[in-house]
């Protein structure tokens, strides 16, 4: 608390003396709906970079998968780096394909659910490192009223007492707290709402890069079963 | 959380946080404060002219009786009956007993029965028929009119079942008689017309057409359409008596206003009237040639001037408190001589719009203060 704060401590109503005159306990709740909003927003930027960086990456993998070129040329170009998206169910796919046919006598009973099994696996992976952190924001959304609401509560409890113990119950008396305690759910407030909208449109598009994935997974195995059945054809023959 | 250049949200969401936390803490440094109410107070400005002329109703004057104007006293003196007021419908506590009418000889017993019963459901409209100057026993003797007149008003309000059938009949008997009366003039109207006026009014039309039917473009008409004819004003304007020749009544009611409470009228100023006192005894003073001695005057002549709106004299200058004492009989014929004297008193303009105040004025010439 700095000096001036002292000189006059009821007159000045700005944000900051606001918070130094606030109890610890709502002091304590308005920090923490900041931290929460800031990491919201944080989490909100990072989203936002990897929902469009994803997008972008997916949209021009599919272009070279379906620009013709050799599927093994395609494989030793994207395993050298790490990849995201379609491309690490591709190499996924690809890596599975690969060993069964390293070892001469290998069998083709079982390739199919394997590979099907591995695009399985890495789709759920890149889901899970699509929605990770957003159940965060899912919880400031909900949770940020209420922890403001109850740092309001505390607030106009404690400036109800001091109104009790000093017998004045003139509105300059009781402005100053009332004010102080209803900042806490200003904040509340200020962090859930961002945080409930990007919730849910992230949630969106969680669901819609989810269904991209499932559906490229779905073609990329029929591709490969129909290899596998040429492949067992050639091998009986 | 790893800070890393694919994922730049912390520093953004920090930075952006802090910038929003710096902009609030200046925009809300000094919370605007409310404009202390201020009560408006009207104040009216007076000056000391306006305040010395303030006329006043008079809390003493006569009361001014809820009188009808009345500009002239009328020849034959109206007494009208004053209609009944409303409050006395609803004031009359109890139905009166004359309603208990007596038998009519005309009448069934059944329609009398109920009427009692009625009145005590209904009381308030009988009370004020009764209140009329005309009272039960004058209407009695026209049993059929009253009734026809009184029953049916009543009949619709009253309930359905306590309504007698009897009434009805003299209603009837009403109607039969008012009805013959419109028919007669309606046979006379249509015979008025005979034949012989129709063809004429036909050949008057005819002889009015034929001019105005063809009028050629160089022919002069006979009658110059807007020459303007001096003569013809008096024959142009409204020879009618004015249509309002005053409201009459009993008595002329006089009685001006009390005045309003706040009027202010050309009344002159207590200041004006002190300097028009000295303006006339600074006058008076110069036409004063009485040099008695200072000794102990009792007696101070008092003289009545009548004035002209020019100031000059009206009438003679009279002495209102003559003495009998003879060692004053200079002093008063002092005093009325300077009246006469200063004939023409020089009054300024400015007092001229109060003349009605000073036209007549009683001056008193006290030798002490002529001297």
């Amino acid at each position: 608390m700095n000096p001036a704060d002292l000189a006059a401590p009821i007159a000045e109503v700005s944000i900051w003396s606001m918070f130094l005159h606030a109890s610890i306990v709502v002091q304590a709740v308005m920090i923490g709906l900041l931290g929460a909003s800031v990491w919201c927003w944080t989490i909100i930027v990072d989203k936002t970079l990897l929902f469009r960086r994803t997008r972008k990456a997916m949209e021009q993998f599919e272009e070279t998968f379906w620009s013709g070129r050799s599927l093994e040329e395609l494989y030793t170009a994207l395993s050298e780096r790490p990849t995201t998206g379609m491309a690490s169910l591709f190499v996924a796919a690809m890596r599975e394909w690969k060993r069964s046919f390293q070892t001469a006598h290998a069998s083709f009973v079982g390739l199919q659910a394997r590979i099907e099994k591995v695009l399985d696996v890495s789709i759920a992976r890149e889901v899970e490192k699509l929605e990770s952190n957003l159940l965060v924001l899912a919880t400031v959304a909900s949770a940020g009223p209420f922890v403001g609401l109850f740092g309001t509560v505390w607030g106009i409890m404690t400036s109800f007492r001091s109104i009790a113990a000093s017998k004045n119950t003139s509105l300059a008396v009781v402005a100053p707290g009332i004010a102080e305690a209803l900042f806490a759910t200003a904040i509340g407030l200020f962090a859930a709402i961002p945080a409930l909208i990007a919730y849910n449109k992230m949630q969106g598009d969680v669901a819609k890069a989810q269904a991209r994935l499932e559906s490229y997974a779905d073609e990329f195995s029929a591709i490969l079963s129909r290899q596998i059945d040429q492949h067992a054809s050639d091998r009986a023959a | 959380m790893r800070i890393s250049r694919s994922e730049p949200g912390l520093i953004v969401s920090a930075a952006a946080h802090a910038t929003l936390l710096a902009a609030t803490l200046v925009a809300f440094s000094g919370p605007a404060q409310f404009d202390p109410a201020m009560e408006n107070i009207p104040v009216e400005m007076i000056s000391d002219q306006a305040f010395s002329q303030i006329s006043k109703g008079e809390k003493t004057a006569k009361e001014v009786k809820p009188l009808q104007k009345a500009d002239k006293v009328a020849d034959v003196a109206e007494h009208k009956p004053t209609p009944p007021l409303n409050e006395a419908r609803k004031d009359v506590p109890l139905p009166p007993p004359p309603l208990k009418r007596l038998p009519d000889p005309g009448e069934d017993d059944e329609p009398k029965k109920p009427e009692p019963q009625k009145m005590a459901a209904l009381p308030p409209p009988r009370p004020a028929d009764e209140t009329k100057p005309a009272p039960m026993p004058p209407e009695r003797p026209q049993p059929a009119k009253a009734e026809a007149k009184d029953q049916p008003k009543d009949e619709p309000a009253d309930a359905e079942p306590i309504a007698p059938k009897p009434p009805v009949r003299p209603k009837l008997e009403t109607k039969t008689e008012t009805k013959p009366a419109p028919p007669p003039p309606k046979p006379s109207e249509k015979p008025r017309l005979h034949p012989d006026d129709i063809a004429r009014l036909l050949a008057r039309a005819k002889t009015d057409d034929k001019p105005s039917l063809r009028p050629k473009s160089g022919e002069e008409t006979d009658q110059p359409r807007n020459k303007f004819d001096s003569n013809a004003i008096s024959r142009l304007l409204d020879h009618d008596k004015p249509q309002a020749t005053g409201s009459t009544g009993r008595e002329l009611v006089r009685t001006a206003s009390l005045g309003t409470a706040t009027g202010t009228a050309s009344k002159m100023s207590p200041n004006a009237m002190d300097a028009l006192n000295s303006l006339m005894m600074e006058q008076y003073m110069r036409c004063w040639h009485y040099f008695g001695t200072g000794a102990v005057h009792k007696y101070v002549p008092e003289v009545k001037v009548v004035f002209r709106q020019d100031g000059s004299l009206a009438a003679d200058p009279v002495l209102v408190n003559p003495t009998s004492d003879p060692a004053f009989q200079s002093l008063a014929s002092a005093a009325i001589g300077a009246a006469r004297e200063c004939n023409p008193l020089r009054i300024p303009v400015q007092f001229a719009p109060y003349f009605e105040q000073w036209k007549s004025r009683t001056i008193a010439f006290d030798p002490e203060e002529m001297r």
